[in-house]
């Protein structure tokens, strides 16, 4: 536990020797917040709702939103292609460390690091725009945490797999790309509520990981879901969470064996 | 003389960087896919957008749709011409940067044009024929005074996204720090999914003056759809050159104080 603690330090030493660096990489979020807050507000300017969302719902469908992803979408496991790719990975797996604990080790940090600025951030909004907010029911916001915790988990494990694609490729960025940034941004609901799509294409998002991790977290902090919905969706992420957690353990199993180590 | 060498130097890098991209397919074939998603995805939120509000601002459909293919279209194009800004940290870092400066070209050529992408090609060819089949599709009447006012400004368009690449350049070579700050350029970029001109002013303000990507990407759109006022057009050129200039200068400050950052 002592080494874990350890690897935890020094990586929070690293952000503070790279501190410009995380300091443009808030405000990159922070910019895209903005973005698309001013873009929602501005469609729904002089309208009473959009949609199946009331004003202030969609409002918190982003604020919340900006909540979720300092939880669930901050992360340092995309670090792992890297060193797969340059043949980091050797040094780690002959240490008696376990290299995913290693990886959740500094993993957690990223996510207490960012989840502080975006505290800072979340007070700031709330300055600047003055949106009204929902409020969630006692259940619901237990309903709220508990899915928190779950698309946390259920993310890690999903990273985890785009970077074990490495084993298989030359390089780590075109699958993260794809999988790790196109896909969950566009099909998590990041941009525009799910119900908002043509119904064929939500029917398809439906059937994948990513609405779990965003879309219906909102949705349950909003009202938008009954107790019974709920706990059907939370469902529905438990299973994408044992699902990504399989795929990740044998991707892990596999990859190892095909590792060659090249790189430096 | 001086410009056919730029572009015989420009030509052989990107034959090489073809090749580079060519020798992983998968991952180039990734690559594409994505942007692909995300060129379709915008599309599909403007008509989701109108799916539950028939204007925004004063725009209609037709109007957003234009407007979100022009910004898809410049954004790629940029990315194309530029891309190699995203790989210059490792140059400064190593110090192979300090090569690049005693090489017989411009000394922005490393960080801005050495490495053009190819695989934004397949998109614009796919944007370039989205922006003519919509045109088509909404019967747009595109007349030559608006295809020459769009031409001008769209040149004042790729002139300002340079003049942007080079201040993001300069401030690497005084700080090594660049990716995020592209990504706040590219992040602020997205803002252009819709006319600039529907935010609040503040924002409106930061996406004319600040980082005008309003100049970038929404102004050529209006000038296609001949909606753009000659105000704009002024506005375009002189922040165009305003741009120009300054980052020049930007550039030559910042390479003052270069220290070649490795050995």
């Amino acid at each position: 536990m002592v080494k874990y603690v350890r690897i935890a330090i020094n990586t929070l030493q690293e952000y503070f020797v790279y501190r410009i660096n995380f300091l443009f990489w808030r405000v990159q979020v922070f910019v895209t917040f903005v973005i698309f807050f001013s873009l929602w507000s501005s469609v729904s300017a002089g309208q009473s709702s959009l949609g199946a969302y009331s004003i202030p719902q969609l409002y918190s469908y982003f604020v919340v939103g900006y909540v979720i992803r300092a939880f669930v979408f901050t992360t340092r496991t995309a670090d792992i292609g890297g060193d797969i790719q340059n043949g980091n990975l050797s040094s780690l797996i002959i240490k008696p460390i376990g290299t995913i604990k290693y990886y959740f080790s500094r993993d957690l940090v990223d996510k207490l690091f960012n989840l502080f600025f975006m505290f800072w951030e979340f007070l700031l909004i709330l300055f600047l725009f003055k949106p009204v907010l929902v409020i969630p029911s006692v259940l619901n916001f237990v309903f709220f945490l508990l899915f928190l915790l779950v698309s946390t988990i259920t993310f890690f494990f999903y990273s985890l797999i785009i970077s074990f694609l490495t084993f298989w490729s030359d390089n780590a960025w075109p699958s993260r790309f794809l999988f790790g940034v196109v896909f969950v941004t566009l099909f998590s609901g990041q941009y525009v509520p799910l119900d908002f799509l043509p119904p064929f294409l939500a029917r398809i998002i439906d059937y994948t990981p990513y609405p779990y991790m965003y879309y219906y977290p909102v949705r349950i902090w909003l009202g938008q879901t009954s107790p019974e919905m709920a706990l059907t969706h939370l469902m529905g992420g438990l299973v994408a969470c044992l699902g990504c957690f399989v795929v990740a353990q044998f991707l892990w199993l596999k990859g190892k064996h095909k590792y060659q180590s090249y790189g430096n | 003389m001086a410009i056919k060498t730029f572009f015989r130097v420009w030509t052989i890098l990107a034959k090489n960087n073809l090749q580079n991209q060519l020798l992983s397919p998968s991952a180039s074939l990734l690559f594409v896919v994505g942007k692909i998603f995300n060129f379709i995805f915008a599309i599909i939120t403007i008509y989701a957008i109108f799916n539950q509000t028939s204007s925004i601002r004063g725009y209609d459909l037709p109007q957003a749709v234009i407007v979100v293919l022009v910004f898809s279209f410049m954004d790629t194009l940029t990315q194309f011409l530029f891309r190699s800004l995203y790989t210059f940290r490792p140059a400064l870092i190593k110090g192979d940067f300090d090569m690049d400066l005693l090489k017989p070209l411009p000394s922005f050529f490393r960080p801005i044009f050495s490495g053009p992408d190819f695989l934004d090609v397949p998109m614009i060819i796919i944007q370039l024929f989205s922006i003519f089949y919509f045109i088509a599709h909404f019967s747009i009447t595109i007349t030559l005074p608006n295809l020459l006012v769009f031409s001008l400004v769209f040149v004042n368009g790729v002139v300002i996204a340079f003049s942007v690449h080079l201040i993001i350049a300069a401030f690497a070579v005084m700080t090594s720090e660049i990716e995020n700050l592209v990504m706040i350029y590219r992040a602020l970029g997205r803002a252009a999914i819709v006319p600039t001109d529907i935010y609040g002013a503040t924002f409106r303000f930061i996406l004319s003056y600040v980082v005008p990507i309003t100049v970038i990407m929404t102004i050529p759109a209006k000038a296609l759809l001949g909606i753009l006022s000659i105000e704009r057009i002024i506005y375009s050129t002189i922040l165009t050159l305003v741009f120009l200039i300054f980052s020049l200068n930007f550039w030559s400050f910042s390479l003052r104080r270069y220290t070649s950052a490795s050995s």
